[in-house]
Order: C-alpha cells, then sequence, then structure tokens
C-alpha cells in the first residue's frame, strides 16, 4: 500500500487547522521517539464539544497528513465521542492501514489530541 | 588485489531476490549495514551442518560429540582473538552483542568507581556505549563526562585533553560512529587516558567487521564487537578484556559455568573467560561467528576496507553534485567507512527512507541511529543513513543517487 497517495501529500503540503490557540482549555505535546517527531496540541472544549483545534507539527508526511485530517474529524464533535474513537477509525479517514514501522506516525498526534481530552482543562 | 563483489555477492541469497517497488520488479538493494549485515549462504549451510553432526552442550559431556562442540566452540573463540589482535582467547567473553559486552564492563566496574570519580564518554556515542555509563556514574554518585564534537563532527581532542583528569577511571569511545561513519583516533585517546590513569573501552560494534582491528597494538583495555553486524547470526558478540583486569574483576551474572566450588556458604569462581560467562553460552551463534571470520579474511579485511571506500567516495562525490543534500557538516571521506548520514532538503528522513523502499526497494535507515546526543549537536530530529558494505556495487549506489534526486524533485517542500 502506498502512503504517498494524492489526498496525503495534499494534507501534509497544506495542513488544515494548523496554528496556535492564545488561550487553549487544552495543550500539550506529542513525540515519536522512534524518528525525532514532535507536536504541540492546542484544544478548546466548550460546553462538552471541541470548539477548535490547533497543533505544530514537526514531522514526516504521513504525521502531519495524519494529524490535519484527524484534526478536521474531530473539531466540533462531543468530547465524549472523541475519546471513543480509536486507531482504527484513524485508518478509516486515512484510506489505508500503515506498515508496523509506520503506525505511530499516523497515531501520535491522535493519541495526543485523546488523552489531553481524557484529563482535565488546564484553564 | 582489488576485491571483486561478483565473487562475493552470490554468496548472499537476499542480494539476488527481486521485490515489487513503485509498480515494478526491481532488485533489493541494502543500504543498511551499519544497523545489520546480511548472511552469506556458508553461515547458513555450517549452522545446518553443526546440527546434523556436533550439536551438544559445551564444557559437560563426556561423549565425543559434545566433546566435538566444545572444541569448535572454543576453536571461535580462538579465531575472534586472533582477528581482533588479541594475546589469548581467555581475553575473549561471549555475550549477545556489543552492547552487552558494554553493560558488562559498566556492571562490574561498579565497585572501583567512588563518588567525585568521573567517567567520561562521546557526544556521538551510540546510546549503548553512552546510557551505561551514565547509569553507573549516577548510581556511584560519580561525574558523567561528554567529549564535545568539532564543527566538521570529529572528535573534539582539545576538549577530551581538558575533560580527562586524575579522576577519571574510564573512557569509553567509539570506535566509529555508527552516524558519521568516521574513525576515532583511538590510539591517541588511549595513551593519554593511560597516562591519566584510566581505563579505555572501546566501542567495535562499527569497526570490527569493516577493517583491520588490532587491540594489543591499540592497547585498549576492553573492545566490544556485535556477530550480526559482521556477517553472524544476531544473539552472539564478543568482550575483549585484557587479561590482568578481568583477573581483577569481579563476576558479570552468576550461575553455572562461571563457578569454580559452591558450599552452602560460598562460592568461587572459574577462571577465565568462563568467569565471565554464566548459563549455556549461545553456542552455535559463537561457532557461526568463527566462521563468518573465517569469510571476511577469505576476503581480506584491507580489500573490505578499500572497496567501501571506493563506494564511499563515489557517493559523497555525487550526493555533493546533486545540489538537495545536506550532509550536515559531514563531508569528508577521510578517515571513514562507508555511513553516511544526510538530509534531503524539504523532505523528511523517515518519508526519504519509505519512499526509497516503497517506490525504488532501497533499503537505508532514517531516525535517530540511537544517537540522540548527537541529533540534537546536527540540529536535526533525525537523519537517513546510508551504508555500505563489501557486497554493494556501484551500480547501486548509483540507483540510489538517481532516486534521491527523483524524490527530492517530488516530495520536497
Amino acid at each position: 500500500m502506498d502512503i504517498y497517495q494524492e489526498h496525503i501529500l495534499d494534507h501534509a503540503k497544506y495542513p488544515r487547522n494548523a496554528g496556535v490557540l492564545e488561550r487553549p482549555t487544552h495543550r500539550g505535546k506529542a513525540q515519536n521517539p522512534l524518528c525525532g517527531d514532535e507536536a504541540e496540541i492546542f484544544l478548546d472544549v466548550k460546553n462538552g464539544a471541541l470548539a477548535d483545534i490547533k497543533y505544530e507539527v514537526q514531522g514526516c508526511i504521513l504525521s502531519k497528513a495524519a494529524l490535519s485530517i484527524v484534526s478536521e474529524h474531530v473539531k466540533g464533535k462531543k468530547i465524549a465521542a472523541i475519546t471513543k474513537l480509536g486507531a482504527g477509525d484513524v485508518f478509516k479517514l486515512l484510506g489505508f492501514t500503515p506498515t508496523p514501522s509506520r503506525t505511530k506516525c499516523a497515531l501520535f498526534g491522535f493519541e495526543a489530541v485523546r488523552s489531553l481530552l481524557e484529563k482535565k482543562k488546564v484553564r | 588485489m582489488r576485491h571483486n563483489t561478483k565473487n562475493t555477492r552470490s554468496d548472499f541469497p537476499i542480494l539476488k531476490m527481486r521485490q515489487s517497488a513503485g509498480g515494478r520488479s526491481t532488485p533489493f538493494i541494502y543500504f543498511d549495514n551499519a544497523a545489520t549485515t546480511q548472511k552469506p549462504r556458508q553461515i547458513v549451510e555450517k549452522l545446518t551442518e553443526h546440527y546434523a553432526t556436533s550439536h551438544a552442550n559445551v564444557h559437560r559431556g563426556v561423549y565425543r560429540v559434545a566433546e566435538e562442540a566444545t572444541r569448535r566452540f572454543e576453536e571461535a573463540r580462538e579465531k575472534v582473538a586472533r582477528f581482533i589482535g588479541a594475546r589469548a582467547s581467555r581475553e575473549i567473553i561471549f555475550t549477545r552483542n556489543a552492547t552487552e559486552a558494554i553493560n558488562l564492563v559498566a556492571s562490574v566496574m561498579a565497585p572501583r568507581i567512588k563518588k567525585s570519580d568521573r567517567i567520561l564518554t562521546l557526544l556521538s556515542e551510540h546510546h549503548s556505549n553512552f546510557v551505561p555509563w551514565m547509569r553507573l556514574a549516577e548510581k556511584q554518585g560519580a561525574h558523567f563526562d561528554v567529549i564535545g564534537l568539532t564543527p566538521e563532527r570529529r572528535l573534539d581532542f582539545a576538549d577530551f585533553e581538558k575533560k580527562l583528569t586524575p579522576r577519571t577511571k574510564i573512557v569509553a569511545v567509539a570506535h566509529i560512529s555508527n552516524v558519521s561513519g568516521y574513525v576515532y583516533p583511538v590510539e591517541k585517546i588511549i595513551r593519554a587516558a593511560h597516562k591519566a590513569g584510566a581505563w579505555v573501552l572501546v566501542d567495535g560494534a562499527q569497526s570490527a567487521g569493516h577493517m583491520s582491528v588490532n587491540v594489543a597494538k591499540m592497547r585498549c583495555d576492553f573492545f566490544a564487537l556485535s556477530g550480526h553486524k559482521m556477517l553472524a547470526p544476531s544473539g552472539i558478540g564478543a568482550l575483549y578484556g585484557r587479561e590482568e583486569l578481568l583477573n581483577e574483576l569481579e563476576p558479570f551474572l552468576s550461575g553455572g559455568e562461571m563457578i569454580r566450588e559452591v558450599t552452602t556458604e560460598s562460592a568461587s569462581w572459574n577462571e577465565l573467560p568462563w568467569k565471565f560467562e554464566a548459563g549455556t553460552p549461545n553456542i552455535e551463534g559463537a561457532i557461526l561467528l568463527g566462521e563468518a571470520i573465517d569469510y571476511l579474511q577469505k576476503v581480506g579485511m584491507k580489500n573490505i576496507a578499500a572497496h567501501e571506500d571506493e563506494l564511499l567516495r563515489h557517493a559523497l562525490a555525487a550526493m555533493k553534485k546533486l545540489n538537495c543534500v545536506d550532509l550536515l557538516g559531514m563531508e569528508s571521506a577521510k578517515d571513514r567507512v562507508g555511513v553516511i548520514s544526510f538530509a534531503l532538503r524539504g523532505v523528511h528522513p523517515h518519508d526519504v527512507a519509505s519512499i526509497l523502499d516503497e517506490h525504488y526497494g532501497i533499503a537505508v535507515r532514517a531516525g535517530t541511529h540511537c544517537a540522540q546526543p548527537f541529533m540534537r549537536h546536527l540540529g536535526v530530529p533525525a537523519t537517513t543513513r546510508a551504508s555500505f558494505y563489501f557486497y554493494n556495487t556501484k551500480p547501486e549506489v548509483d540507483a540510489f543517487i538517481r532516486a534521491l534526486g527523483e524524490i527530492y524533485e517530488k516530495f520536497s517542500v
């Protein structure tokens, strides 16, 4: 399975929801120690839903694209629905299941978002 | 006589393999030799022959097959000793790999490290020759010092001399960096360290299968190697230790084999090298390491080094010409083996490696190479690394260079 498909390259080149939030309710860093990739996630939760999501990511095409695709999917959704999402849902959004060596690239941003939402707000 | 890859490539079944990449059938180009090398058919045949004729536990049985197994196992130890220039085979301890060899030394040295003693290593080390010393220093309340690198990513010898003190108990350095391929001036380091009263451990994981090594001439106190990086299977490695030091040190693991006598009150230790080899060893691994050494010596260590040097120079020149490759300060081919870490402008190292595999059938490594302090020094989260061995060819390097150019054109952002 070629992971370098048009929509993946497009998301990596033009990441949706990239940037920072000035006053996030949740904020955290994620790391992929395998390849040194890093992401900082900013979330704004209002009334039990994810009102806004931004992130800064330094990483490979797959980690950028996956975070972009996930951010589009979770924005506006109820927190309870987002925390229920799993790896399989992310692969469905991507349109393929990455090889074991690239699984972490596809998931590390999403896992950071989910674990932030499972934690308390920062403000 | 120059080494002819035609004579050796046919010994490696995996190099004949074809795979599908980029929608076509391509040869398998293996440039991840610094991680592990491929195995010649002679190794596989030797294993089959060993199991079919001579397998038994060593040093125990009185029957002939057990005696033959023991003879082969100890003959392998002698081959390792001769291969790296040890004075006697009792200076060779079989381990799982270089990592275990280094951990062995760090562990048995602990009682000799006092508070305010110093341990010195190098910024570019593989974590396996960095973290064991860091932990040892922490455990004993000693200082952990790190030698810096020059802007050319070579060992900063002035910094080494500054950090080497009479309290420095051990200096641990790689013979060759697994990231840059640079050969460090270990003889010079050892001379200075011995003058200061420190022992020196040389991590030979990247050197043992790539150049002639002579530990007696080098005068190192310890030398670690991994079999799988020199044609042998994984799970077998060796530690060389100077006999006088090994005799002074207490055992590593306890159990069978390393024992002379046990009573309900006390135990005494076997003689070298078995004092450091508790439990049934990796018998067939050791025998195959001996077989790998025979193979390497048939090709000739000088020929191997010369062939790698030719590939290295060819690759470096072509990469410089591409104008999209950043060699991260490691431009020189001098005192270097066939290891090249680099960045392709605008393409993440992980993607470079993935695309090389999926579209071109070329296997390289991407990541931190277990050398995170070195990555931080280079100012990159990771690099892509291509590493050659004697069975690689110039046409393979050319295919790799063409691929890099195309990947840059198509994927650079």
